[in-house]
């Protein structure tokens, strides 16, 4: 009897017998291979169904048939509302491209692509942070745009900047925006505290010396700088600044001594309070809003200018943006891809879809629709004829892109695979040296061994 | 430990009698509470409990600036602003929409999980056959793994079967009793379901079939009732899988919305996204107050009539 | 202790009409099963084992795997501090957590159990806390009432002691995280509730007819009954607190921070599968917490044989 309702006294099961044991187990054991085999059948055909739809080149639709994209970013509401103003403009210009737009937070964007990827359903195109660039790039994850010149037009762009989309020679990404490393300061907290503005051309003795300045009129109320330890592209500064670098050639440039000079200096600003203490420099985040400026713990904080717009929206208080504090005159700063675009290498429509990458970083109207956002518009003429009409927060980064352009150093390479695992090993390790869970020269080990074991290539 | 349960069917029964009541009372007295001190102890514990959801109240009537600098629950110029602005945050579509998407696939997964689940437990719990051995500690085994190493397969199946950018692998596995944590639940409560019961309506002449749905159903109410409030406040919420699965903005569902007001690089729209977090917390508080009663009756009064 | 009609009804010797059922039975486990079978065949145990393989494997998410054998599994444990850190601050959460939740659970549900006006308007608000998930808004919520000039802040400054940006040291982080983990005990609470619910009152009233006091009938009659619902909600959140993942995740806005304080097992199995590409590797971390939780499954199961009392008698 294989099934019965349990009477009462059946607490006491029939004692089944060895044998009778053994082929419920052996029959169980077939159902559950059987079902392991089926459903590993269906992966196999669905990785397989995806396999035979790579490769494509764009002969499916054809340029006269109806075409749908998907194209994919990250970011928020308000970028989303912009960047659907400037799909529906390229969808007037092409009624037969029909555009699906996906968008998550930055924080599971990556999460979501990846899975797409994987599971073969990679949206034709979407946006890459430079950060993740190199993985994208060496896995055959993009298609190379050198073979789509017909509707991809790059000449209205610094050509040293578009290079850095480039990956083994081939343009595998474009950038989407570009930005640069600044000081934001707090101009009306300055004015409370009868502190004077830093000016443009300053050092980083000017800087410590200010900043302590505003903790000390401040009573110990507010530092000066939110300490920019745990932030790795404020490292990448400060190699360049001592004519040193971040990577060669895919390799890490950088040494452990490197580090701790880094550390050294922003753990002084840290103990003499010219900089925030460990429980606020954790809140640095990368979300403006979080972070000490807005919350009025510090006057200053390193960032991108791209960023601007998000810091004058979370306080009441005046903003300006200055360059870097710079080491015998070089400043490091250099125009760095905000963000970049690429096409997927199984994209149905490559030919469409480097067409619609083309209108979002020439198109002038585009460039009306997306406004600074992303960081300045990649064409450089469409971006000099929109810096004539700008006002407010928007105004200000392109004075300031305009007053250091001459002496920004040239993009470097894209990061090697691994960046995004330092970017965040900095943050990590930085925050228990900063707590005092460890010292700058125990810490810089920790990190030189995490980048071991991450770059790789 | 354990007491014999004895089943009663008689209704009279339980109503005790005059006297016993009285011998009750008499025993009870002592080391009880007044009760207007209990009421107190447990508004004040209330009180400290939803103090964050307070705070929630509050922020959301602070201007953008106020929500980041001031830690006070209550704003000092409080604006409606945060309301209009959040519901129409996104393009092309409303809020709205986002509490529609997720009404839809919340009440659907409630409905296959009771399904789906009550059919698996009343055979795990109250029938008896051999593989049941082997297979109850595998419903176990499927509540242990982290799902996030599940995503990736799962989505290349969705993929296959073309259902990505729709509801249904939102709401199909919930009809194939994927959530072993309902079917394990549902054990736990039919195996405190007197067993003679379902012999006498074996004896009547009932098959499993009827059996389930007649006897051991409407006992196991209680359970069917926390089952559909869990299920529809844990889809309600769930935010990572329909992120995962959904595309379109006409889509999104309400978690996932709210998540696009705050990003890296963006405005963080903090005060409207409290201000939403505030209007889709009350649908799933409307539905817990409203079926919190049936759970609470229980069995003592809809329970044995079958 | 008390005999009943369908007691008596079914020890008396007539076996035949039973066993005729019995036989007629046959399938129907099966067929109740069918929608769980079709669920485990198609999204469970393909994905199941497709991450066993890959846990041998150095997949990276974007291109084919190859066949590393066991690599993943000894780098776990003998070339990754941070993983092991990882499994430390779980434990800890786990043993902390798990307790002090269904303690407080336990205690207002017993509470929330009486007749009385505007019990239905406490329980829901009780539950309030738990039907706000874990979102950006409570990650928000947390930060500010935890940080240096926060509310929790606030209230601890009035009985002395002293001020902490709780949320921001990475020595209190991992508390602010159990706070929020107990503060949202809706769920064990509502399981106890109903538990509770479903204890006859007339064996409480025989108990008292016996002459038990109000502790000895808790003890005897009470504990007894829920048993099987204890042992499911101690079985299932320390299943859960051993995979906690999204109240971390957006407190720390994914970063385990500060300073890894709050780096939970399934936390840093998701940012290596995830930010670092290492799919493979985080696919056998999935299965050495498989291992674990499993183990620590069965241990509940053994002792619940002693403690857990089921009304139908039987086992598994």
């Amino acid at each position: 009897m294989s099934g019965s309702i349990i009477d009462r006294r059946g607490r006491r099961r029939p004692r089944l017998g060895v044998t009778a044991v053994l082929a419920t187990a052996a029959r169980t054991t077939a159902v559950l291979a059987t079902a392991a085999r089926t459903t590993a059948v269906l992966a196999t055909v669905a990785l397989a169904a995806t396999a035979c739809s790579s490769g494509g080149s764009g002969d499916s639709g054809g340029s006269n048939g109806k075409v749908t994209l998907s194209f994919s970013w990250w970011g928020d509401d308000t970028r989303a509302k912009v960047t659907q103003d400037a799909l529906n403009l390229f969808s007037q210009q092409h009624p037969n491209i029909t555009i699906k737009t996906q968008y998550a937070p930055f924080a599971q964007y990556g999460t979501k692509l990846a899975t797409q990827v994987s599971g073969g359903d990679a949206p034709d195109l979407f946006q890459v942070d430079r950060s993740y660039q190199a993985q994208y790039s060496s896995e055959g994850v993009l298609a190379d745009l050198g073979r789509y010149g017909s509707v991809l037009t790059l000449s209205g762009l610094d050509p040293n900047f578009v290079a850095s989309g480039k990956y083994d020679g081939k343009q595998l990404a474009v950038p989407f925006g570009q930005t640069t490393q600044v000081i934001v300061v707090d101009t009306t907290k300055l004015q409370q505290l009868r502190v004077p503005a830093p000016q443009p051309g300053w050092t980083w003795p000017d800087l410590q010396a200010w900043a302590q300045q505003v903790h000390d009129k401040s009573g110990g109320k507010v530092a000066g700088l939110a300490d920019p330890g745990g932030t790795w592209a404020a490292f990448e500064s400060w190699q360049y600044q001592h004519g040193k670098k971040l990577y060669q050639d895919g390799k890490v440039a950088f040494t452990r001594a490197d580090l701790e000079s880094f550390w050294n200096f922003t753990q002084g600003l840290a103990k003499s309070g010219a900089a925030t203490k460990a429980t606020v420099t954790a809140t640095i985040d990368g979300v403006p809003a979080d972070e000490p400026v807005a919350k009025g713990a510090a006057v200053a904080e390193w960032d991108y200018d791209s960023v601007f717009a998000s810091y004058v929206g979370a306080t009441k208080d005046q903003l300006e943006i200055l360059a870097l504090p710079g080491v015998d005159g070089q400043t490091g700063m250099y125009p760095k891809p905000s963000m970049l675009l690429a096409v997927s290498s199984r994209s149905k429509h490559p030919t469409e879809a480097a067409e619609l990458l083309s209108f979002l970083v020439n198109d002038a109207g585009a460039a009306n629709a997306l406004g600074n956002g992303r960081g300045l518009f990649p064409n450089t003429q469409v971006r000099a004829s929109l810096a004539g009409t700008a006002t407010g927060a928007t105004k200000q980064v392109y004075d300031l892109e305009a007053s250091v352009e001459s002496s920004l150093i040239p993009t470097p390479q894209a990061p090697p695979k691994g960046d995004s695992d330092l970017l965040a090993a900095m943050t990590r390790i930085y925050q228990g040296v900063t707590a005092g869970q460890q010292s700058v020269s125990a810490g810089a080990a920790a990190f030189m061994q995490q980048a071991a074991s991450s770059i790789t290539s | 430990m354990g007491a014999p349960v004895a089943a009663n069917t008689g209704v009279a029964d339980r109503r005790p009698s005059l006297g016993r009541a009285g011998t009750r009372r008499r025993g009870a007295r002592p080391g009880r509470l007044p009760r207007w001190l209990w009421h107190l102890l447990v508004i004040v514990i209330v009180l400290i409990v939803i103090y964050p959801v307070v705070w929630m109240l509050g922020t959301s009537f602070k201007p953008a600036t106020e929500v980041v600098s001031s830690v006070r629950p209550w704003p000092t110029s409080p604006t409606l602003h945060n309301y209009p602005q959040g519901w129409t945050g996104n393009p092309g579509v409303t809020f709205g929409r986002f509490f529609l998407n997720s009404a839809v696939i919340s009440l659907a997964a409630v409905l296959g999980n009771l399904f789906a689940c009550s059919l698996a437990a009343f055979a795990f719990s109250r029938l008896r056959f051999r593989a049941r051995r082997f297979l109850f500690p595998i419903v176990v085994v499927t509540l242990l793994l982290p799902y996030h190493v599940l995503i990736v397969p799962q989505y290349a199946i969705f993929k296959h079967l073309g259902w990505v950018n729709t509801f249904w692998p939102l709401i199909v596995p919930k009809f194939l009793a994927t959530d072993a944590f309902f079917i394990f639940l549902m054990v736990q409560f039919m195996r405190g379901i007197p067993r003679e019961l379902d012999e006498a309506a074996t004896l009547d002449g009932c098959g499993p079939y009827r059996t389930y749905w007649h006897i051991v159903l409407p006992l196991a109410r209680p359970a069917l009732i926390t089952s559909a409030i869990f299920t529809f406040i844990w889809t309600w919420n769930d935010f990572f899988t329909q992120l995962i699965y959904l595309n379109d903005t006409s889509k999104f569902t309400v978690p996932v919305g709210l998540s696009l007001f705050v990003d890296q690089a963006g405005f963080s729209s903090y005060g409207p996204m409290m201000a939403m977090a505030v209007l889709s917390v009350a649908p799933v508080f409307l539905f817990f107050l409203a079926f919190q009663r049936l759970l609470v009756e229980g069995v003592a009064t809809s329970g044995i009539r079958g | 202790m008390m005999a009943t009609t369908a007691l008596s009804r079914a020890s008396t010797p007539n076996a035949s009409p039973l066993s005729r059922q019995a036989r007629r039975a046959g399938a129907a486990p099966y067929l109740f099963l069918v929608p769980w079978f079709l669920g485990l065949a198609v999204f469970t145990v393909g994905p199941l084992l497709y991450s066993l393989y890959l846990s041998f494997t150095d997949d990276n998410l974007l291109q084919s795997p190859t066949w590393i054998g066991l690599a993943n599994y000894r780098r776990m444990f003998t070339d990754d501090p941070r993983y092991l850190h990882s499994v430390r601050i779980t434990l800890l959460y786990v043993l902390v957590s798990v307790p002090l939740k269904l303690v407080i659970a336990f205690v207002v549900a017993q509470a929330l159990n009486r007749p009385r006006r505007g019990i239905g308007l406490y329980r829901s608000l009780f539950y309030l806390p738990s039907l706000l998930g874990a979102s950006v808004a409570v990650a928000l919520v947390w930060r500010s009432m935890f940080s240096q000039t926060g509310s929790v802040d606030g209230a601890l400054h009035a009985v002395g002691v002293h001020g902490q940006d709780w949320i921001n040291n990475p020595r209190w982080a991992l508390g602010t995280i159990i706070v929020l983990a107990c503060w949202q005990f809706g769920a064990p609470m509502v399981i106890f509730l109903a538990g509770l619910k479903q204890v006859p009152a007339e064996l409480h009233d025989a108990a008292s007819a016996d002459g038990a006091g109000r502790w000895a009938r808790w003890w005897h009659v009470t504990l007894p009954m829920l048993s099987p619902l204890i042992f499911f909600n101690v079985l299932l959140e320390t299943v859960n607190a051993f995979q906690a993942f999204t109240p971390a995740f957006v407190v720390s806005q994914g970063t385990g921070g500060p300073a890894d304080s709050t780096l939970f097992y399934t936390l840093y199995l998701y940012q290596q599968g995830f930010s670092s590409f290492r799919f493979g590797y985080a696919s056998a971390m999935a299965w050495v917490l498989l291992a674990v939780v499993g183990i620590v499954t069965a241990i509940l199961f053994w002792a619940s044989r002693f403690v857990v009392f089921y009304a139908d008698e039987g086992e598994f």
